[in-house]
Formats: C-alpha cells, structure tokens, sequence
C-alpha cells in the first residue's frame, strides 16, 4: 500500500490526546496517575504528584463506571463548544475517588439524579478536515 | 510592615461603554481618586493596573494618559480577580516601604457571551472547551445543586440573594443594573444552567474602578482625616484539597463548597486580629446566585448550609447580621472582571466613611471585608477607620 493510500484512509482520532486509551482488547479506559508515595489519584494524569509534587507516578486505567454527584443541564453555548446546547454537564465521582467533569448523554435529562450509576463510552464528536472522525469521552446511564 | 491606608476612590459607572477606550474609561475613576486623594499624579511612585482581557499597552496608556513621569507600571492579569491582585501588590509595595504612594486601578471591556476560560490553540485543552465543559455557571451551578442535596438549600433562597442585589443596585449610582427585579422576577427569568436563572447571573459589564493608596507617615502630609487602614491583604490558590474535578487547565477552587474563601478568611483575620463579630460588612464575591450563601458560610459569619437561609431571612440585608453587598454586589452592580475588586474597595471605603448615602449601613462600622475571587484564587482586604 502506497503512503498516499495510507494517508487518504479515515482515521479515528482522539478530540485530545491522553485523557483515555485502549487496551489489548480495544476497550477504552480514562487514563489517570496515581502518586507512588502518598497515594493520590489525579485525573487527567500528571507529570508531578498534585499533593506532594513527586514525580514518582503510576499510570492506570481508572474504573469504567462511577455515580453522579452533581449536574446541571447547560442552556447557553461557549463560543468554542460543538455540541448544541441544552446538554447535561455532570461531575462524576469514581471508585478511586477522583471526580470527572463530563458530558451526561444517551440520557433522559428529567431522570438523571446524584448517586446515578453511570458509564464512560467514547463517541464521535465531528469530522475533521481530513475526513478523520474526531471522539471524545462522555458518560451515559448504566442500562 | 509599614501601615498602609486608602486615600482616594473613584468608579466609573458599570454598564456598557462601546463608544469609549479603555484609556477614556479609567480616566474618569482615576481623576476622582486624585482629587478625593488630595494627591496630585506627580507624586504617584508607582501604578498597578488589573484586568483580564486588556492587552499589553493598555496599562501605560491608562497611567500615561495622566503624565510621562517614568514610574513603574505593572499590569495584574487574574481572572475576576485581577483588581484585588492589583491592589494587593500595591498594597505590600507601600507596606514594605518601596513606596509611599500607589495607584491602583482596574478595568475591563468584555466582549459578548460567556467567558470561555482559555483559549483552545494556546491551552491546548480540546475536551474542556468543545465538550462545553469550559462553561463557569455551569461549575457553579453543579456546586449550588449538590447544595441543595446535601443541605436543602433551594431556588427561593437562591432568588432572595439576587433580589437583594437588585433592591439595592437601583440605590447605587455606580451600579450596572438600575431596575428593581422580586424574588419572583428572578425565578421566572429563563434558565442558564439549572438550577441558575438569567437574573442569578452577572450582567456583561464594562467599567473601570481605581484607589489610592499610601503610607500612613506620608499620607499626613496629604491631610489624612478620613484615611481608611488596609489591615490585612491575603491570598491563596487551591490546594490539592480544593480540586474539583477534570479535565481541564482551571480545575479546583471554591466549586466544592468555600474551602479556599475559609482558609484564605482565617488568615486574613489572624493578621488583623478581628473577625466576624467586628465586621458588619462584607463585599464578596458572587457572580451567581449562591456564591454570597458559600462565602458567609466559609468567611464564618454562620454554619455550613445555613447561607441561603440566611439570605432568605434577611440577615443579610444593610440592617442585617452581616450587610452582603451592599452596592448591588456583581449580579446588579455589574463584574466588569478587573474593576470588581476595586469597585468592592470604593464602597467600602464609601460606608466606612459614613458617605454610603442610601446604602449606608447604621451603627457607624469601623471595619469591612473585600472578598474576590478568580478562576479559583482568593484576594483578602480587611478596611478598617
């Protein structure tokens, strides 16, 4: 296969780079660190430890799924945002106790409620310029 | 530490200024701080200037505009914050005794819409802004609900603080919005990000604030019978305690519940030796409906999850426990990003000169309290007569 083919391919791309991953099995997972001296769990990963400042970190995939803490439906649009308002914005808390800032889809918004159990998923958000399709995480109800 | 007091405050009314410069909106406020100074430019040391979005000559101009004297100018860039870091480097400026005499001054010509908190090709953060997760009420607005969960707090006491703010803005001349809106004005209002209504959020404001501040031996000089003392400037960033949540370049602050505000309070008051049972007024930080419950809470004036019934009942009010806002706070009398903290230093100044006129609060107070916050960090400034 010629480069030129190559590159013609659709890709899939991440929106940005290193908040999630795959693993052996194509499963995606939130990327976090884990300080190896106080024990603490930052998401998204760090460099230096956000306690203690060590650079002594562990990477690890976080848990797949985790409970709403709190949300509020967003009706107004941030002028670099691609997704069309109204959405659900949530902060969801994990079993390894960090919190992520999410988007709440696939969901009935009258419905979602804190301690909801949801699920991270990675869905396409836009097409790029080159034809690639663009994903980003977002979390959805556990069926 | 040199004693370092307020000399003069100027404010340019909060509003909608598209016709004039930045230069010509801060003129105005800085002539009326010299002149309530009773110090001419000539014998400012040195200026700090604070804004958000203002760019790289603003500053110089701003000063420039009142004579090439060739002193030092420093521009603060601190979110909504930027006014009273611009005061607080001021402030230890004259207080360590590199200078006698400082303007300071704040500004902000905002643009339309909501503040994006950064800019995609230069942060780098894809996911937090075109996920619409770079959207400030919304953070706030999650902090308010998980309030409502955990200490029943409700959309009545959220109307009740910005319907105080609203009774009082028409009352002040500099404040943005002069229309009286109810409690129920507020909860009709369209919805922002739940549970926050339209009328829970600041108004898009330009406007310019400035003060002068000097040394208490040199302010002599000047006449300083009615100097108002800084007793105490603080700062502080969030700590890894404060975070809240990612991904995102600004994650952590106040959104949880006031920790940085209390922390920052307690040290602001150990400096001066006071607390709540000594200042009756409080100017703080609320850009939305429940940030004034966060921070009376946090600042030790009531218990936690006793804020909104506070606002509810009234204690808050110039009659009050604790005057909140008195001017209008940001939701009537407007956030123009780095004027607030400055603006929050001229009414202050303002009531405890007894020149508060129908905001005046009763009792003749001795001491008041300026809270400000931006994207997450906290400035102090306990005033005291």
């Amino acid at each position: 296969m010629s480069e030129n083919i190559a590159s013609a391919e659709k890709k899939v791309v991440p929106l940005q780079e290193g908040l999630y991953a795959a693993d052996s099995s194509g499963k995606y997972h939130l990327v976090a660190s884990r300080c190896k001296s106080c024990k603490l769990t930052f998401f998204p990963k760090r460099k230096y430890c956000g306690k203690c400042g060590s650079p002594d970190v562990e990477v690890f995939n976080l848990s797949d799924r985790g409970k709403v803490y709190t949300f509020s439906q967003v009706d107004r649009k941030s002028i670099y945002t691609i997704i069309e308002p109204p959405y659900m914005q949530a902060d969801v808390e994990m079993p390894e106790g960090v919190h992520i800032y999410t988007i709440l889809d696939k969901c009935d918004f009258k419905a979602v409620d804190f301690g909801m159990e949801v699920e991270m998923y990675v869905d396409k958000v836009k097409q790029d310029e080159a034809g690639n399709d663009v994903m980003a995480f977002k979390f959805k109800p556990v069926a | 530490m040199n004693e370092v007091v307020v000399m003069g405050i100027g404010t340019l009314r909060f509003g909608r200024w598209p016709n004039k410069s930045v230069l010509e909106m801060a003129e105005a406020p800085i002539e009326a701080a010299l002149k309530d100074s009773g110090i001419p430019f000539k014998d400012i040391q040195a200026a700090y200037i604070g804004s958000e979005l203002g760019h790289f000559p603003d500053a110089r101009m701003i000063v420039q505009n009142f004579g090439w004297t060739g002193i030092p100018i420093s521009q603060m860039q601190q979110a909504c914050a930027s006014g009273s870091a611009a005061l607080r480097e001021a402030f230890y400026s004259v207080a360590s005794g590199r200078y006698d005499v400082v303007l300071v001054a704040g500004y902000e010509k905002m643009g339309k819409g909501l503040i994006p908190g950064g800019v995609p090709e230069q942060d780098k953060e894809y996911h937090l802004h075109y996920m619409g997760l770079d959207v400030t009420p919304a953070r706030i607005a999650m902090a308010i609900k998980s309030r409502m969960l955990a200490y029943g707090d409700t959309p009545e006491m959220l109307a009740a603080e910005a319907a105080q703010c609203f009774e009082y803005g028409p009352l002040n001349p500099y404040a943005h919005n002069q229309k009286k809106y109810t409690a129920a004005d507020v909860l009709a209002s369209p919805m922002i990000c739940s549970p926050l209504t339209l009328l829970m959020s600041c108004p898009i404001s330009d406007g310019a604030a400035a003060v002068i501040i000097c040394s208490k031996k040199k302010a002599k000089q000047y006449g300083a019978s009615r100097a108002i003392t800084i007793a105490a400037s603080v700062a502080g960033t969030p700590d890894y305690n404060d975070l809240a949540g990612g991904p995102g370049p600004h994650i952590g602050g106040d959104f949880k519940g006031g920790k940085l505000t209390r922390r920052v309070g307690l040290e602001a008051y150990e400096k001066c030796g006071m607390g709540p049972k000594d200042i009756k007024i409080v100017q703080c930080h609320a850009p939305f409906a429940g940030g004034g419950a966060i921070c009376i809470e946090a600042l030790d004036y009531c218990k936690e999850g006793e804020g909104g019934r506070w606002f509810l009942e009234g204690k808050t009010k110039i009659d009050g426990v604790v005057a909140v806002n008195t001017d209008g706070g940001l939701i009537a009398r407007g956030h123009p990003l780095g004027a607030t903290g400055v603006a929050e230093i001229g009414e202050l100044t303002r009531q405890l000169r007894g020149e508060g006129g129908a905001l005046q609060i009763p009792n003749n107070p001795k001491v008041a309290m300026a809270h400000n916050t931006g994207l997450g960090c906290v400035n102090i400034h306990i005033l005291k007569k």
